[in-house]
């Protein structure tokens, strides 16, 4: 299957003190939703930071749309009009209203329309019938105050949304009504709209997770579409006396009473040749879990 | 116009109305009515040394969220085109209303004290009735200029602080002691004619025009590094 790319790097570098982001290739698929998954630490909120150019501090090169460069992003007003993005807490600035948004993100933004805005608004329950538009940024809970954040940037005509946690101030209810817009806004592009999302939310996102790229210690361990994913990896159940054994093929196992479960390569099945398992095919939130367990540095006991 | 625009979009107005209008108008009626209240008090001078350590609290209510290296509410400036260019307009433009509130101020109360005085000249009502000085247009003048240097002087140092109560605190003591200097200068200058207030001033005015400069610069410097600025948080 042939796949543009929304936004391709190359050799992104970003170093701190105490840490390395080192991505030495970087595809986010053109036309799909794609899920940014890691451990706390692990380098997505500085890989969406570098993405969006709120940082400039990194080495690399950065191809969007297939056309314009980072340079291009920063002195051609089109590519940074294309691409939406929202990040956790510190993104309208605390004393500004809802009203104030409206007209702050008019001036910014030549794509932005009022009208979905306060449509967007009405619909996530922010602003019913121009109620709370005085209401400033500070005084909104988490989750309004992400509601607000959607709203600007999806009442954008945008070609990419990088979106930094979206969902994990969001209410169950209101994370399904994200997945329905997100869903929406690839299907309006008719392959031409991308949203790149980080999250820790993966079961409630994984319905609409087209691509996965999962992050350990400042770098990509795993990528792939999901359904690739899932024929990658299987979810094994077997007797626990076997449980020791399989052990050094899982990537992960988790034992009880009654026996193990455990993910591993579809490739490494024939190693547990001879245990009694039964084969399952693995959820993205299994398969995110089993990837990160095999490369953290965290103790897993 | 585009700047003054950009900072009527980006400030919200009550930080407008109180820091620009309220407190610099209700400095001036306050000088008023303790020179009515208290015959023979330098209301204005009182009142003046009072003004110059609030003004310097209101620069923490719009811009207390951007001190800060992870300056909240910058990540939405940036990834717009224009983000950075307006929100560089509208710190300019504050730079400008330095100059104008303690002039509102100042104007207003000399008017406003006009009215209650007693004797046939300005002196006794606005300044220090027992030193007897001269010149009190040029006194008042540099009382003025000193005034707007501390307060540009003290947003610079502000700007990288992102406490709040350290914010208070520095600028209340930072500006009494200002307000020591000044008085200070201001006798200084009101002893020794108007040669040496002239002297005083020009050479207020000189350091005025570069601390600006430097001003706009750094600012300018300091939007620019926020991209490049490295923060310990690596998620």
């Amino acid at each position: 299957m042939e796949v543009t790319s929304a936004i391709k790097g190359e050799k992104i570098y970003k170093k701190f003190k105490k840490f390395e982001l080192n991505i030495p290739e970087l595809n986010i698929p053109q036309g799909y939703a794609t899920a940014l998954i890691g451990e706390n630490g692990a380098g997505k909120t500085t890989l969406l930071n570098i993405l969006s150019g709120i940082r400039m501090d990194y080495k690399g090169n950065l191809l969007y749309f297939d056309k314009y460069t980072d340079k291009d992003r920063e002195f051609n007003p089109e590519v940074k009009d294309r691409i939406g993005y929202t990040g956790p807490g510190k993104y309208y600035l605390p004393q500004w209203t809802i009203g104030d948004v409206e007209q702050i993100s008019k001036l910014l933004f030549p794509s932005f329309s009022s009208e979905k805005f306060n449509q967007l608004c009405t619909d996530l329950a922010l602003s019913i019938n121009g109620e709370n538009r005085k209401k400033k940024n500070s005084n909104l809970s988490d989750g309004n105050k992400m509601k607000l954040m959607l709203s600007g940037v999806f009442a954008r005509d945008t070609d990419i949304l990088l979106l930094d946690e979206p969902a994990s101030p969001l209410d169950p209810l209101m994370r399904d009504k994200l997945c329905q817009m997100i869903s929406e806004y690839i299907e309006e592009g008719n392959g031409q709209k991308s949203v790149f999302f980080s999250t820790h939310n993966i079961s409630d996102m994984e319905n609409i997770t087209d691509y996965a790229i999962i992050m350990e210690n400042g770098t990509v361990v795993e990528e792939g579409f999901v359904e690739d994913l899932k024929e990658k990896y299987i979810l094994v159940k077997g007797e626990k006396e076997d449980a020791e054994k399989a052990k050094s093929i899982l990537y992960t196992i988790s034992t009880n009473s009654y026996g193990f479960e455990g993910v591993c390569l579809a490739e490494d099945l024939d190693k547990l040749a001879g245990m009694d398992v039964v084969e399952e095919t693995p959820s993205l939130y299994q398969i995110s879990v089993a990837v990160m367990k095999k490369n953290t540095k965290l103790v897993m006991r | 116009m585009r700047k003054l625009k950009n900072y009527f979009t980006l400030f919200n107005t009550t930080y407008m109305v109180v820091a620009d209008i309220l407190i610099p108008v209700g400095f001036a009626v306050a000088s008023l009515l303790l020179s009515f209240i208290f015959e023979s008090t330098p209301s204005f001078l009182i009142c003046f040394f009072i003004y110059m350590v609030v003004d310097g609290m209101t620069d923490y209510f719009a811009f207390g969220n951007i001190y800060q290296k992870n300056n909240m509410g910058m990540d939405y400036l940036k990834t717009s085109f224009e983000g950075m260019v307006v929100m560089k307009d509208a710190l300019h433009v504050d730079y400008f209303t330095r100059f104008i509130r303690p002039a509102i101020f100042m104007l207003l109360a000399w008017g406003l004290n006009s009215i209650n005085l007693k004797d046939d000249t300005l002196l006794n009502q606005l300044l220090v009735p027992w030193i007897g000085m001269k010149n009190i247009v040029l006194i008042v003048l540099e009382m003025y200029l000193a005034f707007v240097f501390m307060q540009i002087l003290l947003v610079n140092i502000d700007r990288y602080i992102s406490m709040a109560q350290t914010v208070y605190t520095l600028n209340s003591f930072v500006t009494l002691g200002a307000d020591a200097l000044i008085g200070f200068i201001v006798y200084q200058g009101a002893m020794h004619g108007t040669p040496v207030l002239i002297a005083i001033i020009v050479t207020t005015v000189a350091l005025l025009i570069v601390e600006a400069v430097i001003s706009i610069i750094h600012i300018d410097k300091k939007l620019q590094m926020s991209f490049y600025d490295e923060v310990e948080k690596e998620d």
